[in-house]
């Protein structure tokens, strides 16, 4: 077992004043099979909304909130301790849902064909995706700048160049080709800077995390905060307001053993 | 009682302003196409400098078609009763089927009058529908709060509107005490905001009637002040 | 029985007085029209409607039944039904809904089930609506119009009274009211049925409103009045899809939607009508499966037919398909409305090779139908001829304490004689359905 601190904040700065702003946060990371959530503190700024909790269908807890006033910035906060019990979840049968090809993971022909030349030999379920994480490493480059949350596996693997979101999107669409249940995680993984995307595989009853940009299972020290078929379900923040204003977004994370 | 939105108010304070600006300048047309019997058609262009509605027109029978029926004419009769149909189509649940149905009637009548060498006769339908409108609103509406605001429209507009055509100061003086009287009692619980400055201005415009000439525009563009109807329009992600 | 109400021109006159009408997209502006009324009535008697009624409840009951599984324990695709795939690969399922219970239990509170019937005068199952069904003011409108210009015709015919659609829609609203006012929701003056959302609300007293009338705090739905105050909603009868009902958890870029309505859905607050997610139930691909629903869920033999159709994803399917494409209707399932049909009759031998193939490798996207022959109705022209035009019906059926079929609907004309189109966007026209009370 491993004992982990985190802290996760975002703000979001807007060109000009917004109101009427609502807003859902799937920022609180929940207890499961893996994790055991401890004292987990949230803040929202400005205060002077109306905060509530909520839940999607893909089990997420959801941070939903209004704020009518007129604000500039917009900002939340999220910290508390984490125990790794477990090297994978153990806490459910994965849903024949997550075998199918969602808006982000669709395949296309470049898919298709990446998996029709790297099908794998394997027979175990977790060797298979395995084999196929391993393939799509050595196809693709890292890099920054050449993708946006809204590009798919498809056109990111056309490119051949991506972060780690894509990487998880081409892996997921990789294994539902393969017949592979399995879905996209955003989380904590590292001591400082940006969060992370990774996946889990099903196999039995239970969801390994499998992290395609760096070609690895997960480690001890990855916090997931939420999961769904893929970014589209679960993005950490997702909102809409009045005004005619562009928002810029600086993220900080920290996760540390204690 | 149904409960208004913002969204309505707007849309019920234009009604009365449109439908009413429809019926005075279609009274005021009629006058003056009774006159043009004596004076000819190029009186059309004393007319328009009256009502402040630019010149566009290339003769009096160019004026005579697009400025009463052509719908691409901003200024023109018809795009006024168009723009009264248009606000009672949203509105139908507050005000009813039957209202509506005049504003559709007066329009469709409207439509197919165009090209008519009797004008006055043919349109004296349109006019019969109007009163029916009000008739109706006065009449089917079940929610006195919107029937009161679609009333304070029309007042507005009616004061604006013979001020514009300087028709009989006591005319116009009678339609400013009721607007006065009308804001007073009522728009407090409307939604609308009152403009108090403009308020006070027309107040003051009763209290000493001579001088309604000489402040005839101010007096125009305090009616236009008058009322504010605010709702917040767009929306960004 | 022969006794039609013969006052086509002047209903139509009245049709354009009380502004009934709907809207349409014609190279990127909007134009408002009439929707063509045709005075002759599509008589229904009393028998024959008794074994529709009893039909369609059967199916709607068991379309609700399919929906309550599906978003929930699934057991129709674990017991080997329906196959996992026409579920999960629909785009009509929404996992979004998954695990959630609508108030009372009702998925589709108000389904319009569109029928044709055949020259031998069998009734067949064209397609289910159960997402947003549009149409029933129409001929609501039309009833109270014929009796205003025939009441003499009224008098004589023992024609059922098909004015209680109002009562009806509104005791299924209320029934599901979950505390608070019934609203009925519109994108706005510039939706096709734009007559209709405002033609209900006045009848039923529900509240007509836009996006921006409506918020959601602590998982509760309230309306906004003008004096910033706030009533709470207890049902919603939205006429806006599911993609745009909630930018925060479906089309971020939705400017029509309720940010957070479907948490307060969710958590049991507010009541959608229908229900989103329906779409799961009424696609093409699912369509095949609905005798075997009433069969599984009722255990009853499904009293209303499907017209006879094939899914190529199964062997024996296809090889009938295959064998007989030329005198079929193929329908592509990812597309809606009367988009992705092609009729086998109309085809090359190169298409029909080509279509071979496309079947054979893509055996779930399609289906494949018997074209049937359906019955003509006359309508009486401008001359006053009378003229024979193909006819569909969409009966509507309200679920709310119990289910109920309402007692007339939609009979919809094609515009040309030999046309099987009845959209009314294609330019058709409709009539008033009579249902007989005794025969």
């Amino acid at each position: 077992m491993k004992r982990l601190r985190f802290e996760y904040s975002a703000e979001l700065t807007f060109s000009q004043n917004v109101s009427e702003h609502c807003f859902t946060l799937r920022c609180l990371p929940v207890s499961d099979g893996r994790q055991l959530i401890r004292e987990p503190v949230y803040e929202i700024f400005p205060q002077n909304g109306r905060i509530w909790t909520s839940r999607d269908s893909f089990g997420n807890t959801l941070l939903c909130g209004r704020i009518s006033e007129p604000h500039d910035v917009f900002s939340f906060r999220v910290s508390g301790k984490a125990e790794i019990i477990n090297t994978r979840d153990i806490s459910g049968f994965p849903a024949a849902v997550y075998g199918y090809s969602s808006p982000l993971t669709k395949p296309g022909e470049v898919i298709r064909k990446f998996y029709s030349e790297n099908t794998p030999a394997s027979n175990s379920q977790i060797d298979r995706a395995m084999e196929l994480c391993n393939a799509l490493y050595a196809a693709m480059k890292y890099e920054k700048g050449k993708t946006d949350v809204h590009t798919t596996a498809e056109e990111a693997l056309e490119q051949g160049a991506g972060v780690c979101q894509d990487y998880a999107h081409i892996f997921l669409a990789l294994c539902r080709l393969d017949g592979i249940r399995c879905r996209y995680v955003s989380g904590l993984a590292f001591e400082s800077g940006e969060t992370h995307a990774w996946t889990e595989v099903g196999s039995g009853s239970c969801w390994y995390g499998v992290d395609p940009a760096n070609n690895r299972f997960i480690g001890e020290n990855y916090i997931k905060i939420c999961h769904g078929r893929d970014y589209s379900d679960c993005p950490i923040e997702r909102g809409i307001y009045l005004g005619n204003s562009s928002g810029v977004q600086t993220v900080t994370s920290s996760v540390a053993e204690f | 009682m149904g409960t208004i939105t913002r969204i309505n108010i707007n849309n019920l304070f234009w009604l009365g302003r449109y439908t009413e600006r429809v019926f005075i300048t279609l009274n005021s047309f009629f006058r003056f196409s009774d006159k043009i019997i004596e004076q000819g058609g190029e009186f059309y262009e004393k007319y328009l400098e009256n009502i402040s509605v630019p010149n566009i027109y290339k003769n009096s029978d160019d004026f005579f078609d697009r400025y009463v029926f052509d719908e691409n004419d901003p200024n023109s009769i018809y795009s006024n009763l168009l723009r009264a149909l248009g606000n009672g189509i949203v509105l139908r649940e507050e005000i009813k089927t039957p209202s509506l149905s005049y504003l559709q009637m007066a329009a469709d009548k409207f439509k197919a009058c165009r090209g008519t060498d009797k004008i006055r006769y043919d349109l004296l339908p349109v006019r019969d529908a109007i009163y029916a409108f009000w008739g109706s609103v006065d009449s089917n509406m079940t929610d006195f709060d919107a029937l009161k605001i679609i009333h304070l429209g029309k007042a507005v507009e009616h004061v604006d509107m013979e001020l514009r055509l300087s028709l009989p100061e006591e005319e116009t003086l009678a339609g400013l005490q009721n607007l006065v009287k009308h804001v007073e009692r009522y728009v407090g619980q409307s939604g609308c905001i009152i403009n108090k400055v403009a308020l006070s201005a027309l107040k003051s415009a009763l209290a000493a009637p001579e001088k309604l000439e000489q402040n005839r525009n101010a007096l125009i563009a305090d009616v236009e002040e008058l009322i504010e109807v605010n709702f917040l329009e767009t929306v960004a992600v | 029985m022969n006794t039609p109400v013969a006052n086509s021109k002047e209903i139509n006159e009245l049709l354009a007085r009380y502004g009934v009408k709907f809207g349409i997209y014609k190279n990127g502006s909007f134009h408002e029209q009439l929707f063509p009324f045709d005075a002759i009535p599509r008589i229904i008697p009393a028998a024959d409607f008794a074994e529709l009624e009893k039909g369609l409840i059967q199916r709607v009951d068991a379309l609700n039944m399919f929906l309550r599984d599906v978003y929930s324990d699934k057991k129709i695709i674990s017991d080997g039904v329906v196959p996992e795939d026409f579920v999960y690969s629909s785009t009509g399922f929404l996992q979004q809904c998954d695990g959630v219970l609508p108030p009372k239990g009702i998925y589709s509170h108000i389904s319009g089930i569109d029928l044709v019937q055949a020259k031998d005068g069998v009734w067949y199952i064209l397609e289910d609506n159960l997402r947003i069904p549009s149409g029933a003011s129409y001929p609501l409108i039309a009833r109270e119009l014929c009796r205003m210009t025939s009441p003499d015709v009224f008098r004589e015919a023992q024609v059922r009274d098909n004015r209680n659609y109002i009562a009806l829609l509104r005791e299924t609203m209320d029934y599901v009211n979950c505390g608070g006012i019934n609203v009925i929701l519109t994108p706005g003056r510039y939706n096709a049925a734009y007559f209709e959302h405002s033609y209900f609300a006045e009848k039923t007293g529900a509240a007509l409103v836009q996006n921006s009338d409506l918020f959601v705090e602590d998982n509760i739905l309230y309306l906004k009045d003008y004096q910033n105050g706030k009533t709470r909603v207890g049902a919603v009868y939205r006429r806006i899809s599911d993609e745009y009902l909630d930018p925060l958890t479906f089309l971020p870029e939705s400017l029509i939607g309720i940010p957070h309505i479907m948490d307060a859905y969710r958590a049991g607050n507010v009541a959608l009508i229908n229900a989103p997610g329906n779409g799961a139930a009424d696609d093409k691909g699912i369509y095949y499966f609905v005798p075997k629903m009433i069969e599984y869920y009722l255990g009853e033999k499904a009293i209303l037919q499907n017209a006879p159709t094939y899914l190529p994803f199964y062997e024996n399917d296809r090889k009938y398909v295959l064998d007989n494409l030329e005198k079929l209707v193929i329908k592509d399932v990812s597309e809606a409305g009367g988009y992705g049909v092609v009729f086998g009759s109309d085809m090359t031998k190169e298409q029909l090779a080509d279509w071979r193939k496309l079947i054979s490798e893509q055996s779930r996207r399609f289906i494949a139908q018997e074209v049937i022959d359906f019955i003509d109705l006359p309508i009486t022209d401008e001359q006053g001829n009378t003229t024979l035009h193909k006819a569909d019906l969409r009966a509507f059926v309200l679920s709310g304490e119990t289910t109920r079929v309402w007692c007339s609907g939609l009979t919809r004309f094609s515009r040309n004689v030999d046309s099987f189109v009845v959209n009314s966007s294609q330019g058709g026209g409709f009539k008033d359905t009579w249902v007989l009370s005794q025969e």
